[in-house]
């Protein structure tokens, strides 16, 4: 079996994904991001090669904020890349897709071809980024995890008033202190997240089919407040994280030449990215 | 004799100031409690045993700062702006301010005075945490560095390192990185410094800067900041020698220009 794996070293989490073109997804990882870029890549390495021949894989393609870190890596391609594969493979007529990561969100086209046409960022504020979620939840004594249902039992959100990260963070305790319930708080700050990418999306004037992945996508109160805010078809792929990371491995120089032949729209996706990638 | 007095309700520190006369004869700074007004009125009780009176001598009380309005025992309040213009008026007379670069716990103000010290001009802040007191806040803690010992550490670099990011969340996790990597906490630290002051100075730059620039608030006191700001201005600035009470003190001399009439 030839493997091919792709690591997305984020900036809250590394996700790592073992792909054969026999299988698809056969294994996956995930764990915090640690200082020790390069030590925390190696052992999530060998953890997932557990029970695999090492001689079978075949390649390893990095991506992510830390994506330069990862010393055994064979090639490295930018987040936007790498998502934009993953999404692609997920569903190829997807017109927007949106990756909600931990310290950015980064919205592209994706043209028929599965080429970006266009893309913007936030990568600057950390407001509506997973780390939002993560302090504001923490700030409220909840696993950020469930920040998401736990919204969902609201029935009359707060208005979170605070753009900044750190201002709601304080925000949100001086609600606690009021009284204010926390599935009401938890879904204030949902909306907020929402109505950021929202706006971000929506800049970018799609007609079509939304993919929403990341992190963040797990979020169903994010979820769900984008359905309101964006009035558009929008899909959220079964495991959102692990997209860019997939992406990645799909990016795989060589991963064609095994590529099964009965799909035959996968091959003209990969001989479509061969090319940009100059494999010949 | 006229005894007033300004409460300067920050975000991160309560300030008073206790004037007779219009002379400064008490003051007191708190961190910010869970109870504004109890914080308040404790920060007013102090500055009046500095001053040696009691309160029922007070004939005017103003405050100030983004809690004004909870400070119930205040005859009026007015907007932080105003009275930080009005203390640099006191402050720097005979300076010829004409702008002040004030940083605040969790907002930056920039205010432009023409020759009379009339304020023609101003920026803030307070949306979002980078170049604020706030960022300096976070980051000391994230080093493990006294806040006070973030200003004379920080002279000691010699390459001071660049920090790239803007949002302070992030700053908190390059930081961390930097300090994993090795960087020296002087470098790191005066790297933070410059961050700030090239968010201030840009800042500045929008509303028009011209000497005199008169730099108050907190973060003033902070000597690595100091420089950090000249450096990014090209020019030096008046720091008074109480940067943390010059907009309390600001409000204490409006309650005591509206008993004048």
């Amino acid at each position: 079996m030839e493997l091919y794996m792709g690591i997305d070293v984020g900036a809250i989490n590394t996700k790592m994904v073992l792909y054969s073109p026999d299988g698809g997804i056969v294994a996956h990882l995930s764990r915090g991001t640690t200082v020790d870029l390069e030590g925390m890549a190696r052992s999530m390495k060998e953890d997932i090669m557990e029970g695999f021949d090492i001689s079978d894989l075949k390649s390893v393609v990095s991506t992510g904020q830390g994506r330069r870190a990862v010393g055994f890596s064979d090639l490295s391609r930018t987040e936007i890349t790498s998502f934009a594969r993953g999404a692609f493979e997920h569903d190829s007529a997807v017109d927007i897709a949106v990756d909600m990561g931990g310290h950015g969100v980064r919205a592209m086209r994706i043209g028929e071809m599965g080429i970006i046409s266009d893309f913007r960022t936030n990568d600057k504020c950390s407001s509506g980024t997973g780390c939002f979620i993560d302090a504001t939840a923490r700030a409220l004594n909840v696993d950020h995890q469930k920040a998401g249902e736990i919204s969902l039992l609201s029935c009359s959100p707060e208005r979170v008033n605070n753009t900044c990260t750190v201002f709601a963070e304080s925000e949100v305790v001086s609600m606690v202190a009021k009284g204010k319930k926390k599935e009401d708080i938890l879904a204030g700050l949902n909306d907020m997240v929402a109505r950021r990418i929202g706006a971000l999306v929506n800049s970018m004037r799609s007609e079509g089919r939304i993919l929403f992945g990341g992190g963040v996508a797990n979020n169903a109160g994010v979820v769900s407040g984008l359905r309101k805010v964006i009035d558009r078809d929008i899909v959220v792929p079964e495991r959102p994280e692990l997209v860019g990371a997939l992406g990645a491995a799909l990016l795989s120089p060589g991963l064609h030449r095994s590529a099964p032949k009965e799909n035959e729209k996968m091959e003209v996706k990969r001989s479509l990215w061969d090319r940009i990638l100059g494999v010949k | 004799m006229t005894i007033t007095a300004g409460i300067d309700l920050g975000s991160t520190y309560v300030k008073g100031v206790v004037m007779k006369d219009r002379s400064v004869v008490g003051y007191a700074v708190t961190p910010t409690g869970e109870d504004h007004d109890a914080t308040a009125r404790g920060v007013l009780g102090e500055a009046l045993k500095m001053a040696g009176v009691g309160f029922e001598v007070i004939e005017r009380i103003t405050s100030t700062g983004y809690g004004r309005r909870i400070a119930t025992f205040a005859n009026d309040n007015i907007s932080e702006i105003s009275a930080n213009a009005r203390g640099v008026r006191y402050v720097g007379r005979e300076l010829g301010v004409r702008t002040i670069i004030d940083i605040g716990g969790q907002d930056t103000k920039v205010i432009a005075l023409d020759e009379d010290g009339k304020m023609i001009n101003f920026a803030m802040n307070d949306k979002c945490a980078a170049g604020t007191g706030r960022f300096l806040e976070v980051l000391a803690r994230e080093m493990n560095v006294p806040l006070d010992e973030m200003g004379p550490l920080s002279l000691k670099s010699m390459d001071p390192v660049d920090i790239t990011t803007t949002c302070l969340v992030f700053a908190k996790s390059e930081v961390a990185n930097l300090v994993f990597s090795g960087y020296s906490k002087e470098d790191i630290i005066m790297g933070i410094h410059r961050a700030v002051a090239r968010r201030l100075v840009a800042m500045a730059k929008k509303v028009g800067i011209n000497d005199v620039v008169f730099f108050d608030g907190g973060p003033a006191r902070n000597i690595g900041m100091v420089h950090a700001m000249e450096n990014e201005l090209g020019r030096k600035m008046f720091v008074p020698p109480m940067p943390q009470i010059v907009t309390a003190t600001g409000a204490a001399l409006i309650a005591s220009d509206a008993l004048r009439g």
